[in-house]
């Protein structure tokens, strides 16, 4: 027999009695354990432990658990609304709150204050700090954010090979343009080779782009947890991402999950769908406008033709062309008119002319011997045949003609020139034209 | 190497050429005999347009670094971009 650390002879009655003479009520013995528990017990806690069996009615119910042991715990309403995040089962949590014993249903549970993510708590600091950092250097800046080709020639697409994603996008792109031509570049997109490999990826890309004929990138990866989704806050990728000389779309995770990867790359989409349907075009779209730009052409060119032929109807009904003899008709006319001018005027001239010949003819005829003989006078001619005007230029003898205005008449003068002279008549004075000019 | 141009062309680049063509017909600037060869420049853009949209990709090729990092695909058909 082993030995006791009592001698159980030597128990004291009374005790021995005192137990059997009174046993304690489960309200009895719920308060000792409440004092117990307030005695060895802070008054204030923090537990470490994975949620299960989460029930949210209003209140929250949980247990927290680690390998060996459970402990129930309740958030009522008031503190729940301050917990930042939602509660599932399987995360770790750290608990603040106190211990105390809920003797209507006998549990000893955690009255639980205030709640925090454990693990995603550092990440999500940490996120913050390298979000502000970048923002501050122009990562993020709107200005900076290129442009998308509008049809492209090659889409890169940085994603795992297995995954959900790459699926979706290749789907989504066949749809829209079965002729869009993909490259996939294949990554670990968790765990920590990913961000090494990811921006690898994307340097490569955007070096050789020109030479692959790639205008556009999609980066992208299926939902998960901050953990898993973590390699796209990295500093490296941002980095990448920023770098890259050709377009980025990016789409991470699920549509309420922002990554910093997303908020630096040219494009943010919620999911890969959504990023195929931004990078690929509508191929039926374009073929409709490019029916369009063909009419549109045919169009233009049939009126263009159409004004060319016109233009030259008009031209034949012009009357050079219609009738060509019309424009010789008005030189012809004025020919004709010019030539009559000519004849009337010569003719005028010659008249005239004729006119003034018969005008100083009859003045010469006027002022001429004949008229004057036509009166009656006469002159008379000495022997020598010189015009007499003195009797006494002649002697009783000479021989004399007379001329008349019809023939002459031959005379012998019979006496000389009598002593009493005439009347001197004027004779002509030098340079004065005289009777017989 | 002008005759090689068009088939060379990114889409949005022949789109551009088909636009000025029927601006410049439209506009008159071009003369009648010219219009010709530019409505004819015009269609055989467009026919490559839309070659480029009739096409149908086989498969999905990948990109893998050789040893010096350079990417190659592995389908070995990037004649026609």
């Amino acid at each position: 027999m082993s030995r006791l650390p009592f001698d159980p002879d030597r128990r004291s009655h009374k005790s021995k009695t005192a137990a059997d003479a009174r046993a304690l009520s489960v309200s009895e013995v719920s308060a000792m354990v409440k004092t117990a528990l307030a005695t060895a017990l802070p008054a204030k806690i923090r537990v470490v432990g994975e949620v299960s069996n989460f029930s949210d009615r209003t209140h929250w119910f949980f247990s927290l658990k680690d390998d060996t042991a459970t402990l129930r715990a309740v958030c009522f309403a008031s503190a729940a609304r301050r917990v930042g995040f939602a509660l599932k089962d399987g995360l770790q949590v750290v608990a603040t709150g106190r211990i105390d014993y809920y003797d209507a249903q006998g549990q000893i549970q955690l009255y639980v204050d205030k709640i925090e993510p454990v693990g995603e708590g550092a990440l999500d600091l940490q996120f913050r700090a390298l979000c502000e950092q970048l923002r501050k250097l122009g990562y993020f800046d709107p200005e900076r954010k290129k442009g998308l080709p509008g049809v492209p020639q090659t889409v890169a697409v940085v994603t795992s090979r297995t995954g959900a994603a790459l699926q979706d996008v290749i789907n989504t792109a066949n749809q829209r343009w079965a002729g869009c031509r993909l490259l996939l570049l294949d990554v670990h997109v968790q765990g920590a080779a990913a961000a090494p490999e990811i921006a690898a990826a994307i340097d490569a890309l955007s070096a050789q782009a020109f030479r692959l004929a790639i205008d556009v990138i999609i980066l992208t990866r299926g939902g998960g947890s901050i953990e898993d989704l973590w390699a796209f806050n990295e500093r490296i990728v941002a980095d990448a991402v920023y770098r890259c000389a050709i377009p980025i779309v990016a789409a991470i995770g699920h549509e309420t999950d922002t990554t910093i990867a997303e908020l630096v790359a040219d494009v943010r989409c919620a999911t890969p769908t959504q990023a195929a349907v931004t990078v690929v075009p509508d191929a039926a779209a374009l073929a409709h406008q490019l029916d369009q730009l063909h009419r549109r052409l045919g169009l233009v060119v049939r009126r263009s033709a159409e004004h060319a032929r016109h233009t030259l109807a008009g031209w034949r009904r012009h009357p050079v062309f219609a009738r060509p003899d019309r424009l010789a008709a008005p030189v012809r006319e004025r020919l004709t008119t010019v030539a009559d001018r000519l004849v009337a005027t010569s003719l005028r001239r010659a008249t005239s002319a004729r006119d003034k010949l018969d005008a100083l003819g009859r003045q010469l005829a006027a002022i001429g011997p004949s008229n004057v003989l036509h009166r009656g006078y006469s002159y008379t001619l000495d022997p020598a045949g010189r015009v007499l005007r003195r009797a006494l230029d002649v002697a009783a003898g000479d021989r004399i003609t007379t001329v008349l205005s019809e023939g002459q008449l031959a005379s012998r003068v019979e006496n000389g020139a009598t002593s009493t002279p005439r009347r001197r008549t004027r004779g002509p004075r030098n340079g004065e034209p005289g009777l017989f000019a | 190497m002008a005759k090689d141009k068009p088939i060379k062309l990114k889409y949005e680049e022949a789109l551009e050429q088909i636009e000025r063509i029927v601006e410049r017909i439209e506009s008159g600037e071009a003369g009648l005999e010219q219009t010709i060869a530019e409505y004819e420049n015009g269609v055989k853009l467009i026919d490559h347009c839309r070659a480029i949209l009739d096409r149908v990709e086989k498969r999905l090729a990948e990109l893998t670094p050789d040893a010096n990092g350079q990417l190659t695909t592995d389908d070995d058909d990037d004649s026609d971009a």
